[in-house]
């Protein structure tokens, strides 16, 4: 992704993208993953990858790698009383830090960030710290995400559940 | 512990609480049962060449695994003869030596040592020979699954599998080329709870229809009970069998996975993409780790495929797993319970027929339970 970086973005771009960036979180921390699906493009993709460097989603365990469909599914199920891991849910806060935006070749944006997860279950307060990437799409009304990448600075070690969407 | 005698803990149908929960009955369980009988370790496919290496705990013990010049699968102990530092760190690579970083010395992947740092502190006939890494007795392959076994004598590969191993060829023959591999990497999952509750977990399919309602397709269900069940689960030889080769594909028009779930005692779960290593910390704390399989001669698109279906399902985020980890974690809440000490086994147990040198019965019995259980009780009294 650095190869396609072709110019610095002007801060109203900066701020367009930051914001999506914290609804983002602020939605998922409110358990509104409806309203989160809506912020994904439909070619939308979704990607925890698994162990250490070098990544290829093809090849290679992923621990989530979710096209859109996929996603919609974990909704559903989140919004069904059956999901069980989430009985009772995980209460999160996240927090995104050292935020990075550059403009892409073809339009839209790339972001980067630290991502730190915390999560509260049971009376188990839980951090999942991660680095997150992100493609933005500008879809003529507004930015929608294309892609999302959480590689966890846990992504080699035994993890435990992770029933809600990160 | 409760007995002298820990197999008076499992009167089956009825399981004591306290083999979950007793730090005592888990250490017996690494003499007895990990340190003594064939634990799986890898597939074939993560060592293809000369100096391919995994390190891994059997039982409490590191170890090495290696391809050698011979090309031959040999484990060792991760162990310098010296000072016992180990002599590997990273999990999986090619290797032509290992060196121990304290004092120096290496070691030949067939465990020879080639190289005393500063010999002339030793007398000159010192016997090299006699400080190899300390050769773990015995690797054997059955269709690609690789097991060691810490104990030089024993029931050989070939017995313990017994039956089951006819079920593992079928989980290989499922490549239209008949051979598979393991994608690179690995799901690496923990809970807090007993190992036993996972390789119980692989072929119990009383459980799906309740705890996995989320994830199937919405017929599932009725083809699953009663009279007309399709499939059928087996203990055979110790190992718990799941066998729903006549049952419709969980994922509609996806593609081939295996509908033969096997729980190979102590440690070996597979089933549809996987193949699963269960890996007991301490009594309440479990690893998984998981690899997805790929099929030789079947299209790409659909080995990405069945890649995409496993790990939407499992692993630490799966739609699957996640609800048999929670499921796991009540158990373990559960069992502090200890004025209701039992756990019931039983389902089924008065409808089993012989066949197929094993025991059988409908589709959502314990069967394959009491089959490890078997296994259990037999290591366990030795």
């Amino acid at each position: 992704m650095d190869g396609s970086v072709t110019a610095v973005v002007n801060l109203e771009e900066r701020l367009a993208v930051t914001d999506l960036l914290h609804r983002e979180a602020r939605l998922l921390d409110a358990a509104d993953f409806a309203a989160w699906l809506e912020l994904y493009a439909p070619d939308a993709t979704y990607w925890i990858p698994s162990g250490l460097p070098p990544h290829d989603y093809r090849r290679k365990m992923s621990i989530v790698y979710d096209d859109h469909s996929a996603m919609q599914g974990r909704v559903e199920r989140l919004a069904s009383k059956f999901a069980f891991a989430q009985a009772p849910p995980s209460r999160t806060v996240r927090v995104l830090s050292n935020i990075e935006v550059e403009q892409r070749d073809g339009g839209g944006y790339i972001a980067r960030c630290v991502y730190v997860t915390h999560e509260l279950r049971m009376h188990r307060e839980r951090v999942l710290p991660a680095r997150a990437t992100y493609d933005l799409i500008d879809v003529g009304t507004g930015l929608l995400f294309g892609h999302k990448r959480l590689d966890l600075l846990a992504s080699n070690e035994p993890l435990e559940e992770i029933g809600f969407i990160l | 512990m409760k007995s002298n005698d820990p197999t008076d803990l499992v009167q089956v149908p009825e399981l004591d609480g306290s083999i979950y929960l007793d730090p005592e009955i888990f250490d017996l369980e690494m003499q007895r049962i990990f340190e003594r009988t064939w634990l799986y370790a890898a597939h074939v496919s993560e060592l293809p060449n000369v100096g391919d290496f995994k390190t891994f705990d059997v039982g409490r013990e590191p170890i090495i695994l290696v391809r050698g010049e011979d090309g031959k699968l040999s484990a060792y102990l991760n162990r310098c003869r010296h000072r016992a530092a180990t002599v590997c760190q990273d999990e999986c690579g090619n290797a032509r030596r290992f060196q121990c970083v304290y004092h120096g010395w290496i070691y030949r992947t067939d465990g020879t040592l080639v190289s005393i740092t500063d010999a002339d502190g030793y007398p000159a006939d010192i016997d090299q020979s006699a400080l190899s890494l300390q050769r773990v007795p015995r690797v054997g392959t059955v269709h690609g699954f690789v097991f060691v076994s810490l104990a030089e004598e024993g029931p050989t590969l070939e017995e313990h599998l017994g039956g089951v191993a006819a079920y593992l060829k079928y989980f290989n023959d499922l490549a239209p080329d008949g051979t598979i591999r393991v994608f690179e990497g690995v799901q690496k999952t923990a809970y807090d709870g007993n190992w036993k509750l996972a390789m119980e977990n692989g072929t119990d399919s009383y459980h799906p229809a309740y705890l996995h309602r989320t994830v199937l397709p919405p017929d599932f269900k009725g083809s699953y009970h009663g009279e007309d069940s399709l499939g059928r689960v087996g203990g055979v030889d110790g190992h718990g069998i799941l066998d729903m080769r006549d049952y419709p594909p969980i994922v509609p028009g996806g593609p081939p996975e295996s509908a033969m779930y096997l729980s190979v005692f102590p440690n070996l779960v597979v089933l549809r993409s996987q193949i699963r290593q269960i890996i007991p910390v301490s009594v309440d704390r479990t690893v998984i780790c998981t690899w997805a399989v790929w099929l030789d001669g079947l299209d790409e698109e659909q080995n990405v495929q069945r890649l995409r279906i496993h790990e939407n399902a499992f692993g630490a985020a799966g739609l699957v797993a996640a609800d048999d980890y929670e499921a796991f974690h009540r158990i373990t809440d559960g069992l502090r319970a200890q004025s209701a000490p039992t756990l019931l086994i039983s389902r089924g147990a008065h409808r089993e027929v012989d066949d197929d040198g094993g025991r059988w019965a409908s589709i959502t019995d314990e069967t394959p339970t009491r089959a490890l259980y078997e296994s259990w009780s037999r290591w366990m009294g030795r």
